[in-house]
């Protein structure tokens, strides 16, 4: 019992600094967009108000539309990003063929080349095949940024992966559907969701692609908050703030625990 | 029931020939071993007959039939894997179920089955448990249970004791050949062990470098071996050089008197198993009586390993009870009868 108890509180501890870390910060969001007047030497705001609130939920404001382009948006990219980056993955992880170092290399550059540049010549390209102003470009430009890291992930797990399973499988009448369904999917099954969990944010938070390549026509949530950034309330940034933040953030906790424990889809990341 | 026949199978993997031209029928109910050493191309036929991996010429069959075009899902020819390769995500129960559920079985009727089949492997009740809660023994076992629910048509077993330690490598022998025997089942085991070959095996076929050096009963391996390979690789260490005319073989040590037998005259090695090389007395009343001298004596409890040397250079080895060995010490001479039953020439 009391060794449990030793081991137990110094991570308990950490734990609780971790969430105190991460949650401070919204702390004056979460003033800011319900305050009314809060100037200098006051600690808390002097009055209250859900004007910012209001607004934000207003048909006005485009929050709401703005949502369900980013949601759309980040669920398509996702989806695609896992489609794309499932058979890769599985490549560059447990097969050898010529040119894998190159084609490593390649999938890993948007990581390393500003996205900006290569948009700007995408940009051009995009224009031609009408793929600018609407939703399946913005889709596809966000793939720049995400493919590399969903493609990382997905190889990471695959360099573990015994595909004898598979074979087992087989042999024991499992279709190429059912090989699929039974082993490797639940075997890659945390991998998938680290990935998707990444897609999904990178994704979310994109503005300067979606600006380029939406030209004003998808207005997804950076796209707006920008806006408002700029032009100075920031009550209204901070709430919106807080509606930008908030799905990413429970799609993080629906995640997490495939972050880490034994199952871990990212070495060394450990158990919490 | 089912009759593995393999015609003259090959297999290349880019510019390497892991099997060439292997011909060999398993008998139907009966266990088959594939035996050689690590790399001899044995796993890759064990693959072929489960349909993982496609010939580069030759055909498989069964009952008469080639299976070839068949694919993997369809062949109900179950492979067991060295490692067992239990699903970590399932419970002992689901895997073992796993064959049944592919196979849109019933969920109440794939349970009774489980149920029955853990119990066949005598893990009744285990159902519920990961296979990590298991030992290493108990997963392969559970893996057998996997296999033996779909009730294959040929039951494929890679190196199934190896993972075990010796004492329960004894057991999983006895419970894969009376299980076997009770599902009267064809079965075709890869190992690199003779003596597990030997003491699973209906027939065995030995393998060298992707082609088939010998097949036959496990008794063949010891009394007639067809080279000096498949000789030494069951553990004769004795080779006489000599000339066989008709029953007799000239050797540097003098004539020898062998058994009648069809090999050619001309050129042949002896071969006699040092278990058979005899110590007698100096009465010169039995045929084959040579003089030699003791080199070394090698105690092994069971038995007693002497060194002898004959003539000039000729080495024999001789396996005695430690209690006769007592009575030779190193350095003395002996008298030696080669039973011509037990001396096998060689090409």
């Amino acid at each position: 019992m009391t060794r449990i108890k030793q081991t137990l509180q110094p991570r308990t501890l950490i734990l609780a600094a971790i969430v105190v870390g991460v949650l401070l910060p919204f702390v004056p969001l979460l003033l800011w967009s319900v305050s009314f007047r809060w100037l200098y030497p006051s600690v808390l705001p002097e009055s209250l108000s859900l004007r910012a609130w209001q607004y934000v939920f207003s048909p006005r404001a485009e929050v709401l539309s703005a949502l369900g382009y980013s949601t759309l948006v980040a669920l398509l990219v996702t989806a695609l990003s896992i489609l794309i980056g499932l058979p890769a993955g599985r490549a560059l992880g447990l097969y050898k063929f010529r040119g894998k170092t190159a084609v490593r290399f390649l999938i890993l550059a948007p990581t390393i080349v500003p996205t900006l540049a290569a948009a700007m010549g995408i940009h051009v390209l995009f224009i031609r095949y009408g793929l600018v102003d609407n939703v399946l470009g913005v889709v596809l430009v966000h793939l720049i940024p995400v493919l590399p890291y969903v493609v990382l992930i997905l190889s990471g797990v695959f360099a573990n992966y015994n595909p004898d399973f598979e074979a087992q499988a087989q042999t024991l009448g499992a279709s190429a559907w059912q090989r699929f369904r039974h082993v490797t999917l639940p075997t890659i099954f945390p991998a998938l969701m680290v990935a998707g969990l990444f897609a999904f944010i990178i994704s979310w938070s994109q503005y300067i692609l979606t600006l380029l390549i939406g030209g004003g026509q998808v207005v997804t949530l950076p796209v707006l908050l920008f806006s408002f950034v700029s032009s100075g309330d920031n009550a209204i940034t901070a709430a919106l703030s807080l509606v930008f933040i908030a799905p990413a953030l429970l799609f993080l906790l629906a995640t997490a625990r495939y972050l880490s424990g034994n199952q871990a889809s990212l070495g060394g990341f450990g158990k919490l | 029931m089912t009759k593995v026949e393999l015609q003259q199978l090959s297999k290349q993997f880019g510019e390497v020939t892991a099997v060439s031209h292997v011909s060999l029928t398993a008998p139907d109910g009966r266990i088959t071993a594939l035996l050689g050493p690590s790399g001899c191309g044995k796993t890759t036929i064990l693959k072929t007959i489960a349909g993982l991996l496609t010939p580069s010429s030759g055909d498989v069959l069964f009952n008469g039939r080639s299976i070839l075009p068949i694919p993997a899902e369809k062949r109900n020819a179950v492979m067991v894997f060295q490692n067992h390769l239990l699903f970590p995500y399932l419970s002992v129960g689901e895997n073992v179920g796993f064959g049944l559920k592919m196979r849109g079985v019933e969920a109440a009727v794939i349970r009774q089955k489980v149920e029955e089949h853990l119990a066949m492997v005598q893990l009744p009740g285990l159902a519920n448990r990961r296979p990590n809660e298991l030992s290493g023994g108990q997963q392969q076992r559970v893996a057998l249970a996997r296999a033996l629910i779909v009730e294959p048509t040929v039951l494929l077993l890679d190196e199934p004791l190896s993972n075990l330690d010796a004492h329960l490598r004894e057991e999983m022998r006895q419970l894969i050949r009376s299980l076997q025997r009770a599902l009267n089942m064809t079965t075709i085991v890869v190992t690199h062990d003779q003596e597990e070959a030997v003491l699973l095996a209906d027939q065995i076929g030995l393998m060298f470098d992707g082609k088939l050096a010998q097949v036959g009963p496990p008794s063949d391996f010891y009394e007639r071996p067809s080279t000096r390979q498949v000789a030494s690789f069951f553990g004769a260490t004795n080779f006489l050089v000599g000339e066989k005319r008709g029953n007799v073989v000239e050797t540097a040590v003098g004539s020898l008197q062998i058994a009648p037998n069809p090999i050619a005259d001309g050129p042949v090695q002896l071969t006699i198993r040092p278990e058979h090389v005899q110590l007698v007395p100096a009465d010169g009343r039995l045929p084959n009586q040579l003089c030699a001298t003791v080199q070394e004596a090698i105690y092994a409890g069971t038995h007693t390993r002497l060194r002898l040397i004959l003539g000039s250079d000729t080495a024999l080895t001789l396996l005695t009870s430690p209690s006769a060995a007592k009575t030779v010490g190193v350095g003395t001479a002996v008298h030696l009868h080669l039973p011509p039953d037990h001396l096998w020439p060689l090409p």
